[in-house]
């Protein structure tokens, strides 16, 4: 018996112990500044490849990156449902967005991408190849692969979808002032594989499909005071939307989907 | 950046994509060819035989011409009797790729069988003309012989055609040789709104009874319709809670259709296609006595007096039984608040009615149909045991072709809701159990 309390006297001294704080645990060691948020917070916000390149951050504008800088914005994206598929209710759908460029030469670039909203996701990488085209304007081609997964495992639903998606594009981009960037590009929107699982019947196909198209409008920029960020619109027609993919659209025919996003600079 | 220039580039921003979002024309609806029948209207062509007619149907093979139809396709009649002695007879031919069907009216010209109409593809709007004959060497005299109703053989009978696309020239061969008798299954193919959405662009409105004259053609073998009762009672067919442009032309109403009596509704509000909105009955008229269909959904979105829509299926399916017609209507309870007013019916168990809801509640409430959402899978486990209790299983909305596929040839359900009844009817159609 008197084992037992010197035990659990023991234990709850223990247990004291780490209340009151009294055997701390070892600092964690600094990590070491990124060389990138310093200049960054020093106003200087680019490797400049020459004397016209942007002052500020840009993940969207096809101007040249110099090798190894890596630039990443993290914002939200919020698309509007369709009347032809959601009929009476049309609400806009935010997702979480995250952008990632790392330069790997002075004109090629990896891009990423990772759209999420738990239930739903879709992640793509892809390359990107920009260039001055002549004086203020620059230029880049590119194109990403992605994947999507979306379960739905309640109320009356019991599906879970997959796919991938690839997105040749092109961008022409106009630095209208050292401190404003404006994108247009172009994009092609590829259905490479679909899957679909409803109870236990599964449909798939692994065709490559032409889903549709889209077009896309971009502002980089300043935003009180140190802050960038990256605003725009999105117009996408197209045959298969991923972030719908839970109602099942049979339309033969693009649709017509308005995203509008904003992406905080990291 | 100020706060001023912030707004005024977003502003530039959304103008942008709103300039980029317009596309004029793409909601119209799909108008059907007009040169539809020119060919049948001839000196000596008569109206073919029901025993022809009969003969007629059959699942059929593509011999010759391209594949944009399949390799398969269903023929199946329907008729349309518009008011006593005029009744028109339609041929419809059902496709797999892309929910696409033909609707054909049929002469005998000569020792020959001749079929007029139009195609459509119901996933997009591409549409066309086109003319079947099948002269006596290819098998005429075996649909049109008295005792033509013996089964036909595989090769017998074959359809020699032609189609085009739109108002154009019919310069593409399509040739269907007789492979084989219809699924002869008893299975409902119920049709979504009364036969068909309205942003499948078809001719008709959903939930008019315009569509409803057209959905055997689309394939149906019955209907589901929303019903709403206006602020004086009047229960009506429609399917959104407010009056909206996608479903009506342009009023000076807006709200829900509940805020307003029918007289206003019926005076003011058109659907897409110009018809009015219909009374429950209308409906229930056009069903009884211009068409065939075997089953009406009665899906109660918006009911306040459930026992006046029971006086209205109850009379109805009682018109049915004096005709001889092999018609069931159902009241459709999608949600608790439903079963609950339904509960309140005193003969309840005894009334036709679909469960929407668990197992449970179909079986508390003597629901003759359990209907789950098809999002659930095929549930066989339950499917069976609703069907052992002599209950029937309808899953809705289903309008993947993949699915439909797979469904059918599951044989689980006694029937699927669909916007695409043509996907459905040939899916069921060429199943061969």
């Amino acid at each position: 018996m008197v084992r037992i309390i010197t035990f659990l006297l023991i234990l709850t001294g223990l247990g004291f112990h780490s209340v009151y704080g009294q055997q701390r645990t070892p600092r964690r060691p600094k990590k070491p500044v990124n060389p990138y948020r310093r200049t960054y917070q020093q106003g200087k916000f680019l490797v400049p490849v020459d004397s016209t390149s942007p002052q500020i951050p840009f993940v969207h504008f096809p101007g040249p990156l110099a090798k190894g800088t890596s630039r990443a914005t993290l914002g939200v994206t919020f698309t509007t449902s369709p009347r032809d598929i959601t009929e009476e209710i049309q609400i806009s759908i935010p997702a979480g967005d995250l952008i990632v460029l790392h330069g790997l030469t002075d004109k090629l670039a990896l891009t990423g991408r990772f759209t999420f909203q738990f239930l739903q996701n879709n992640a793509s990488v892809g390359l990107r190849y920009s260039t001055p085209i002549k004086g203020k304007f620059y230029g880049s081609a590119g194109a990403d692969v992605g994947a999507w997964f979306g379960s739905l495992q309640l109320a009356q639903f019991n599906n879970r979808g997959f796919g991938i998606q690839s997105a040749p594009n092109l961008a022409i981009g106009f630095r209208s002032s050292r401190n404003l960037l404006v994108t247009v590009r172009g994009e092609v929107d590829l259905g490479l594989y679909y899957r679909s699982r409803v109870g236990q019947t599964v449909s798939d196909r692994g065709e490559i499909l032409l889903n549709g198209y889209g077009g896309t409008v971009t502002l980089e920029q300043a935003f009180f005071g140190q802050r960038h960020v990256a605003l725009g619109f999105r117009a996408l027609y197209t045959n298969f939307n991923w972030q719908f993919w839970s109602l099942y659209d049979t339309f033969d025919r693009n649709i017509f989907y308005p995203e509008a996003f904003i992406g905080f600079f990291l | 950046m100020t706060f001023s220039r912030f707004i005024i580039y977003s502003l530039f921003v959304t103008w942008a994509g709103y300039l980029a979002g317009c596309r004029p024309g793409l909601n119209d609806t799909v108008l059907i060819p007009q040169q539809l029948t020119d060919g049948l209207n001839v000196a000596g062509a008569k109206l073919l035989y029901s025993q022809t007619r009969k003969a007629c149907e059959g699942v059929y093979s593509v011999a010759e011409g391209s594949p944009i139809f399949g390799g398969e396709i269903a023929a199946k009649w329907s008729y349309l009797a518009k008011k006593p002695g005029d009744t028109t007879y339609y041929m419809s031919l059902f496709c797999e790729p892309q929910a696409a069907f033909f609707v054909l009216e049929g002469r005998q010209i000569g020792d020959s069988l001749v079929f007029e109409g139009f195609w459509r593809r119901l996933v997009n709007a591409e549409t066309g003309t086109a003319r079947f004959v099948v002269v006596e060497a290819n098998g005429a005299s075996a649909l049109l012989a008295p005792d033509c109703c013996t089964a036909l053989k595989k090769g017998q009978v074959i359809f020699k055609g032609v189609y085009g696309d739109g108002d154009g020239v019919r310069n593409q061969l399509l040739t269907l040789t007789y492979d084989r008798p219809l699924n002869p299954k008893d299975f409902q193919i119920l049709a979504h709104r009364g036969g068909g959405r309205t942003s499948d662009l078809l001719p008709a409105s959903e939930n008019s009874v315009e569509i409803i004259r057209l959905a055997e053609r689309l394939g149906a073998t019955g209907v589901e319709i929303d019903i709403r009762q206006t602020q004086d009672g009047v229960p009506i067919i429609y399917h959104d809670n407010q009056l909206n442009l996608r479903l009506t032309q342009k009023t000076g109403l807006i709200g829900a259709v509940e805020n307003y009596t029918f007289d206003q509704l019926d005076a003011f509000v058109r659907l897409r296609n110009g018809e009015k909105i219909p009374r429950l009955t209308q409906v229930l008229d056009a069903v009884l006595n211009e068409t065939n269909l075997q089953t009406v959904w009665l899906d109660s979105k918006d009911v306040r007096d459930m026992d006046l829509i029971r006086t209205i299926q109850q009379t109805y399916q009682q018109r049915a039984s004096q005709q001889g017609r092999k018609l069931t209507i159902y009241i459709g309870l999608p949600a608790e608040e439903r079963v609950a007013q339904f509960e309140a019916l005193p003969d309840h168990a005894q009334l036709q009615s679909i469960c929407e809801l668990d197992t449970s509640v179909a079986r508390r409430i003597n629901a003759k149909v359990w209907a789950p959402r098809w999002t659930l899978g095929e549930q066989i486990p339950s499917t069976l045991a609703m069907q052992q209790q002599g209950r029937k299983v309808f899953i809705w909305t289903l309008d993947v072709p993949e699915f439909i596929q797979q469904f059918v040839q599951n044989d689980t359900f006694d029937g699927i809701l669909s916007n695409y009844a043509p996907i459905v009817a040939y899916y069921h159609y060429v199943h061969q159990q």
